[in-house]
């Protein structure tokens, strides 16, 4: 009778608050379409994990003999069958728990980052680095706008010493600060690498966020520009780009990034690679392939497997509520560090820069500079600045995964010094 | 090490990092537009 009510025997109270969360998360994708792509498929695989038995990440553990007699044995096998045999010990004794099927997903295309990269050649078949070439020079608002991320791992660090319980590792803190790489795959890619256990909150924390870029910039901007700052106008010289240009540049950018930092070329390559197919011209199929059924199929998988991540024991937690504000404090910095970084550059500049492109420099595409455009015209309704603001925007998507690379490549040798 | 020493650490090679890679690649583009000009930019150049 027992194994015929074992659901209803397994449920656990805080299943409902998961089931609110990933309600939550459903609601603002499709009533206020924040990132449905993800959201949606995030929120879903909350529920669907938080479910009696948990059947979709592993099956009903057994118990193995074998492994029984062999862990008492040699103690010293445990970890290796927990690592690479889904094995489980509970009183002396092993069980044997077979992954279910978003379990699978996760080992297969998270660990593995497989599903981040391939998501990258889809985002470099999608993006157009035309305006970055004709206004070079906002390239650096793609490095100032990273400031959010390092000023958040010091802020995580912090609030570690304060709380030592939260074991905050340099790691785990820096998995934290690439939430302000505005960039989803990257966040991924450095917390599967940095801090398995909060790829669910830090994923839900990055792409919540960057739905929210209209609600959090410019609060921040008006905070830190003045009214006649804000309708500085910039002048626009419309060059046209060669082929060969467009062509060399992914090439030449993987080869320079990954000479200068080889942990990043799984990020920067991929990108580059999807990149250089729309640009190459003879391969409009995979281009569109990569554009559309490539990114819907992986970010299909990837939202649901992240979702499953969040089981309650792992995502109820006050880290989680923690997390949650530092990626806000990431992101506020951002856009901060990009403001300042033009009021900066403007006392040397006889050509002066509107500040608000400073905040298009994060990797939020193509929000960010549709909203510093709007802000334009609100003040000065026949300014024009969005072309500049796409160029800083787009440099934003090259500073994230430029600044995810260094982190993963900096962190370990920090910690071996 | 002191985790905050790290982490000021990280801070200081990872903005210093992003901005010299940045700039490598200003540079890069600098020299592919220079490089290799549009052919219609020059054609409007040559005519006028």
């Amino acid at each position: 009778m027992e194994q015929l009510l074992e659901g209803v025997l397994g449920f656990h109270w805080q299943y409902l608050v998961m089931y609110l969360i990933g309600g939550v998360l459903i609601y603002l994708a499709i009533k206020k379409e924040y990132e449905p792509m993800l959201l949606l498929p995030i929120g879903f695989g909350a529920i669907i994990v938080n479910l009696p038995l948990k059947s979709v990440w592993e099956y009903t553990k057994e118990l193995d003999v074998t492994a029984t007699s062999l862990i008492n044995k040699f103690p010293e096998f445990k970890d290796f069958l927990a690592e690479n045999f889904s094995y489980v010990f509970e009183n002396g004794q092993a069980f044997k728990v077979e992954p279910g099927i978003l379990q699978i997903l996760f080992n297969s295309g998270i660990l593995t980052e497989l599903f981040p990269v391939l998501i990258f050649v889809a985002v470099g078949a999608m993006i157009d680095f035309t305006p970055l070439f004709k206004s070079p020079r906002m390239i650096f608002f793609g490095a100032a706008a990273q400031f959010g991320i390092f000023f958040t791992v010091l802020a995580a660090l912090f609030l570690n010493k304060l709380f030592p319980a939260l074991n905050f590792d340099l790691k785990t803190a820096s998995a934290i600060g690439i939430i302000g790489a505005a960039d989803g795959p990257t966040s991924i890619f450095v917390a599967s690498k940095f801090a398995k256990d909060l790829i669910g909150p830090i994923s839900v924390a990055a792409y919540s966020y960057m739905s929210l870029v209209p609600i959090i910039q410019p609060p921040v901007i008006r905070a830190l520009t003045t009214k006649k700052e804000r309708m500085i106008r910039m002048e626009y010289k419309d060059t046209t780009v060669s082929k060969t240009t467009l062509i060399l540049f992914p090439i030449l950018i993987t080869i320079v990034a990954g000479i200068l930092a080889p942990i990043s070329v799984p990020l920067v390559g991929l990108l580059m690679f999807g990149n250089l197919i729309r640009e190459c011209g003879v391969l409009e199929r995979l281009s569109k392939s990569a554009q559309n059924e490539l990114a819907n199929l992986v970010t299909l998988l990837l939202g649901i497997t992240i979702g499953s991540t969040m089981y309650y024991d792992k995502f109820l937690k006050k880290e989680t509520l923690i997390i949650l504000a530092l990626g806000l404090f990431a992101f506020v910095f951002d856009t901060a560090g990009g403001v300042m970084f033009a009021k900066i550059m403007n006392l040397f500049s006889k050509e002066k820069i509107n500040p608000m492109i400073g905040a298009a420099g994060i990797s939020a595409f193509p929000m960010s500079s549709r909203i510093v455009q709007r802000m334009a015209k609100e003040d000065d309704p026949e300014n024009f600045i969005l072309m500049q603001a796409v160029s800083a925007n787009v440099s934003g998507q090259l500073g994230s995964i430029v600044a995810g690379g260094i982190v993963l490549a900096v962190v370990p040798w920090l910690l071996s010094l | 090490m002191n985790e905050m020493n790290l982490g000021i650490q990280l801070m200081g090679f990872g903005i210093i990092g992003v901005f010299t890679v940045l700039i490598l690649f200003y540079f890069i583009i600098k020299a592919l537009m220079k490089f290799f000009p549009d052919k219609k930019d020059n054609d409007i150049k040559n005519n006028s």
